[in-house]
């Protein structure tokens, strides 16, 4: 069956009609039948597992090309199903019937519940162009098509304070056209759009900065440093919905994909060049950062969010080594991310719907209450650390490896980052589930639609218990052999990290006498505290440095405009006013002075036919 | 043949002008019809005229004159694509102007200004002879001086006099310069001097008028100044047709007759983005709804002048595409910011705010006409941004490439800026009202065009890589 879907969407201009404009079309329905429930969840489901079928069918189908022709001069629609791009389209598929169904449970009785299906199946539809593109132009055309309903989203609950979707627009909007610079410069150094043709360019001179360009624009969109600052943000302000879908997985199945793409085809990327330490250093810093952060957040969102943005610094540190392990753990990594992350945020959705708090100081001893959720929770929780015989062991191990064959200094980041996510979790985890403290008030049975949104968070965490990464399938979609497995050595050295994060909660915990409180001794230490305080003041926001700049060469702009306005609206005017009065005083109607410019004329024009002659 | 095509297009609106404060006395409504019906007139002329250009026998008209004179008329692709564009919005503008205007005065001369002016520009984009154009040239700055002073308070008499020093006088300059080409060529026709190599001296002198008149720094200070005008009135002259008359006589010019000295297609990209940067910058710090658009028209022309100048194929037919997007865009953000202006009577951004949910539909047209002009896809506006920075990067100036894609960065910036300080946050107008239907309908039309010109852009792609073929 998925064969002949394949063979189907393969043929003339129906892998877009089906693949990109479907989505779009079911977005409009789900909108238009917005406040029939039913008939919105039937639409959905449908829509989704059709999406899912079609991707299967793709990847089940020879590589295969195909163009659209209706396109502007020299911008090609090019199409290119092929192994890689067949495993991020069924990955996305998968998560997408997932988002789907927990959107629209999530989103029963709200009245933006409409709108966002159509925002997110028109992103969805942009995902999916993207991924199937094997023209940079195309691509470029879905991937910022994201822009319109990702600022749509976050305006959806926020008219009155729109500075998150201002910021997120603005962020991802730079990613953006930095992508957009870099791959200009790609097809003109390549001399070709076609990605397909494109092999190995030079990664110096022009080349460089397309590189440069490129790989920012991708991990902008994945939401990595220096383009992270509004997801934290988005956390305060959007649905739990926009957290799951955007930031949990479609931006950096996108940002990965052509992350990886550059590396691996694009460009010849050299492990352990220049520009490979760079990509890591920033995957480090982002891993770190982040992973601290989660430390002193006190919303189970904003916690998770951090938490996306560190876990994405491993994903880029094992592209950025270029290395193989590093590539396959990068790939196993984003696999992994899509899963739990996502997962997380839907936890995140359920318990704020079901006790209508997400702040940590409210909640408390819920293990009673969720235990299903609580489940969920520790096995999305054992996978993001990395525990054995969940996903993310083994891309975690691969990504160590990478980072020790590197640098020393990377692999150290990568265990100071695995320690403080596992610090934050089981602060966040036991002061959830187990401690007992100031309960909410009200606290409500778990409710028939959170029952119902915890569909798509089981099939998730069954997901994260490491039953695809023995399969090869990432190995196979890379197009390289099984990898060798990690060494004893390193498993010892990351437990010792995880088991570290355990003692120092429990010493934390005896300490402070709370769960919250537990890692209190490391925030308030000299030295750190400040950095904090810093930057919860944003002064670490690279937005902020941002409209601090522009404002800066505005404020430069704005005083030069003063100056020219003053040439033109008295400079100029005064100096014609004073040669007129000047002139005036000179015709006083006195001869000898009529005289005498008669004579000076005279003697001009005699100078010049003088000159000419 | 067929040339009394292109020279009713001409005629109708220079002429019915002149009728139309006759028809006023009679009756307003009516005057507003015939107004309409010229304006259309010229655009269903040009639409004709496009024909003859999908066939490759452009309409021409040649007449003539004693002493070696001639005036000609000539409906190639570039002509008919500015004609048909320039029509089109111009049309939009005078249904929202029903809305607008009539609640003023002096709307007789209003109507007849709108009519000269497009007019004045169908003739400007039809003729082959220079004086012919430099007589056009004036007539639009003419039309543009009255209609920039319609409210006759003294601060808009004097940014009208503004308007029309700088403008006059860059043509006055351009005239130099085409007596210039006259004593290296003996002949005024366009179509006699394809080909022709002009002195850099003379590239100079007719830049001037080129640059004053598509408000390009230094030349640019009486753009953001004419926003005391009326906004339809600022949207025929900043948007949709007198600013492009400008980048019309570059590509005219310079890109499909004269050879000039390659240096230029270093000076003038140069030029542009110095003009992007800059006018972005003041965009971003200005609290005045029309000044934003006014320097963010400044800043978008550099784009388009940067595709025309770059020398490169993908750049030059980015930079005409752009004249459409820009044009059907940045006129509908003008008539967005009118309607606002119309009902809250300030144009302070500082006190706006919230104006979505008492003005839904205003606010889609704005964000979608923003959306073009920041070059989101699918608008239209992104596959001309993409070709004019691909075009300029081509030509090997990555440098100003660079810098336009910090100006498109920007655009983004200020843009959205001005939408979410007008439209989004705390209601500062909670008893306002949207604007008539017509001017939400007319805003809205624009709006829906640039999105679907986005979809259909290979249409006006074809046109201008014809307009390529004619190089």
């Amino acid at each position: 069956m998925f064969n002949s879907i394949g063979e189907f969407l393969c043929h003339g201009a129906n892998l877009i009609i089906f693949m990109v404009a479907l989505p779009a079309i079911c977005g409009i329905l789900l909108w238009l039948f917005q406040k029939q429930y039913i008939v919105k969840l039937v639409i959905a489901i449908l829509s989704s597992v059709t999406n899912l079928i079609f991707a299967l069918g793709l990847s089940l189908h020879n590589e295969f090309f195909t163009r659209v022709p209706y396109a502007p001069f020299e911008f090609e629609f090019l199409f290119r199903v092929y192994d890689l791009c067949a495993l991020f389209i069924v990955i996305a598929a998968v998560v997408f019937v997932l988002i789907t169904l927990y959107t629209v449970i999530y989103s029963k009785k709200k009245h933006y519940g409409g709108l966002y299906l159509l925002y997110l199946y028109i992103s969805f539809a942009m995902v999916n162009g993207a991924l199937l593109s094997d023209s940079l132009g195309s691509m470029l055309f879905f991937w910022e098509g994201l822009l319109f309903p990702l600022f749509g989203i976050l305006l959806i609950k926020n008219n009155n304070n729109p500075k998150t979707a201002v910021k997120t627009l603005t962020l991802v909007g730079l990613s953006d056209l930095l992508l957009m610079l870099g791959i200009i410069i790609t097809s003109h150094t390549a001399g070709t759009q076609n990605l397909s043709e494109i092999e190995n360019l030079a990664i110096s001179g022009n080349g460089m900065l397309g590189f440069i360009c490129i790989m920012l624009g991708a991990l902008g969109m994945s939401g990595c440093m220096p383009f992270h600052s509004w997801i934290p943000n988005a956390s305060d302000d959007s649905p739990t919905v926009f957290m799951v879908a955007f930031p949990g997985a479609l931006q950096v199945i996108l940002g990965v994909y052509l992350a990886l793409r550059t590396v691996l085809d694009i460009y010849g990327f050299v492990p352990g060049s220049g520009i490979s330490i760079i990509i890591m250093a920033l995957g480090s810093v982002t891993l770190v950062f982040a992973a601290a952060m989660m430390l002193i957040q006190n919303d189970i969102k904003r916690l998770i969010s951090y938490c996306a943005i560190s876990q994405l610094g491993f994903l880029v540190m094992g592209i950025g080594s270029g290395l193989t392990d590093g590539i396959v753990g990068g790939l196993h990594s984003l696999i992994d991310y899509v899963f739990y992350i996502t997962g997380l945020f839907m936890i995140s959705g359920i318990i704020e719907k079901q006790f209508g708090t997400k702040d940590l100081r409210q909640l408390s001893g819920l293990l009673k209450r969720i235990p299903a959720t609580m489940v969920c929770f520790i096995i999305f929780l054992l996978s993001v650390v990395g525990f054995p015989g969940f996903n993310g062991f083994l891309s975690k191990e691969l990504i160590f490896n990478a980072s020790l064959k590197t640098n020393v200094i990377f692999y150290i980041c990568a265990l100071l980052g695995t320690f403080l996510t596992a610090l934050s979790f089981l602060r966040m985890g036991m002061s959830l589930f187990f401690e007992k403290k100031n309960a909410p008030s009200e606290i409500k049975k778990e409710s028939k639609s959170s029952v119902g949104m915890l569909i798509p968070v089981v099939i998730l965490s069954s997901l994260c218990i490491g039953i695809y990464s023995q399969n090869g399938l990432v190995e196979y979609a890379l197009g390289i052999g099984k990898i060798a497995g990690v060494t004893f050595a390193l498993i010892v050295l990351f437990a010792a990290a995880v088991l570290l994060a355990v003692f120092d909660y429990i010493y934390g915990y005896k300490k402070s006498g709370n769960a919250l409180n537990c890692a209190n001794h490391i925030i308030y230490a000299p030295g750190i505290k400040r950095v904090y305080k810093s930057a919860e003041k944003g002064y670490f926001d690279p937005y902020n440095w941002l409209i601090a700049l522009v404002g800066g060469f505005s404020d430069i702009c704005v005083r030069m405009e003063h100056g020219v306005s003053w040439v033109y609206d008295k400079a100029v005017p005064g100096m014609v006013n004073k040669v007129g009065l000047a002139l005036h005083r000179f015709d006083n109607g006195r001869l000898s002075r009529y005289l005498y410019l008669v004579i000076g004329g005279l003697v001009f024009i005699t100078f010049v036919f003088i000159i000419i002659k | 043949m067929n040339g009394w095509i292109l020279i009713t297009g001409i005629l109708i609106p220079l002429l019915g002008a002149l009728l139309l404060p006759l028809f006023g006395k009679l009756s307003g409504k009516f005057r507003n019809i015939m107004a309409l019906t010229f304006v259309t007139t010229a655009f269903i002329l040009a639409v004709c005229a496009l024909t003859g250009v999908l066939a490759d026998k452009p309409f021409s008209a040649r007449y003539v004159l004693p002493l070696g004179f001639s005036f000609g008329f000539l409906g190639d692709a570039l002509a008919v694509f500015l004609a048909m564009t320039a029509s089109f919005v111009s049309c939009i503008i005078v249904i929202y102007s029903f809305g607008y205007i009539h609640e003023y005065e002096n709307q007789n001369e209003y109507y007849m200004m709108v009519c000269l002016f497009v007019g004045a520009m169908m003739g400007l984009v039809y003729s082959t002879n220079l004086i012919a154009i430099y007589t056009f040239w004036e007539i639009s700055s003419l039309c543009c001086w009255r209609l920039i002073g319609f409210y006759r308070e003294e601060i808009t008499i004097d940014r009208a006099n503004k308007t029309f020093i700088i403008t006059v006088l860059g043509a006055l300059i351009m005239l130099v310069g085409f007596m210039g080409i006259y004593s290296q060529t003996g002949t005024f026709d366009l179509t006699e001097m394809k080909g022709a190599y002009i002195p850099s001296w003379c590239v100079v002198l007719i830049l001037f008028g080129i640059l004053s008149k598509s408000a390009t720094i230094p030349l640019h200070s009486w753009l953001p100044d004419a926003g005391v005008a009326p906004s339809p009135v600022t949207s025929l002259l900043h948007a949709a047709v007198l600013v492009k008359i400008g980048v019309y006589a570059y590509a005219r010019f310079f890109v499909l007759t004269f050879e000039i000295n390659e240096a230029f297609t270093t000076i003038v990209p140069v030029i542009a983005a110095v003009s992007a940067l800059y006018s972005a910058g003041v965009a971003f710090r200005e609290n005045d709804i029309k000044r934003v658009l006014a320097y963010s028209t400044i800043s978008q022309l550099a784009f388009i002048l940067l595709g025309l100048s770059c020398g490169e194929k993908i750049g030059i037919i980015g930079g005409l595409m752009y004249i459409m997007a820009h044009s059907v865009a940045k006129g509908g953000l003008f008539l967005c910011a009118g309607i606002v202006e119309h009902n809250i009577h300030t144009k302070d951004i500082r006190k706006m705010g919230g104006l979505a949910k008492t003005m839904p539909l205003t606010a889609t047209a704005f964000a979608l006409c923003a959306c073009s002009i920041m070059g989101i896809p699918p608008f239209f506006g992104f596959f001309t941004k993409h070709m004019v920075i691909e075009g300029i990067v081509s030509s090997g100036n990555i440098v100003l490439g660079v810098l336009f894609v910090l100006c498109a960065v920007m655009t983004v910036m200020y843009l959205i800026r001005l939408f979410v300080k007008v439209f989004f946050g705390q209601q500062t107008f909670s008893e306002v009202k949207e604007g008539t239907p017509i001017m939400v309908v007319s805003v809205l039309i624009l709006g829906i065009i640039s999105l679907l010109l986005g979809f259909f852009s290979f249409l006006p792609s074809h046109l201008a890589t014809m307009i390529w073929g004619l190089m």
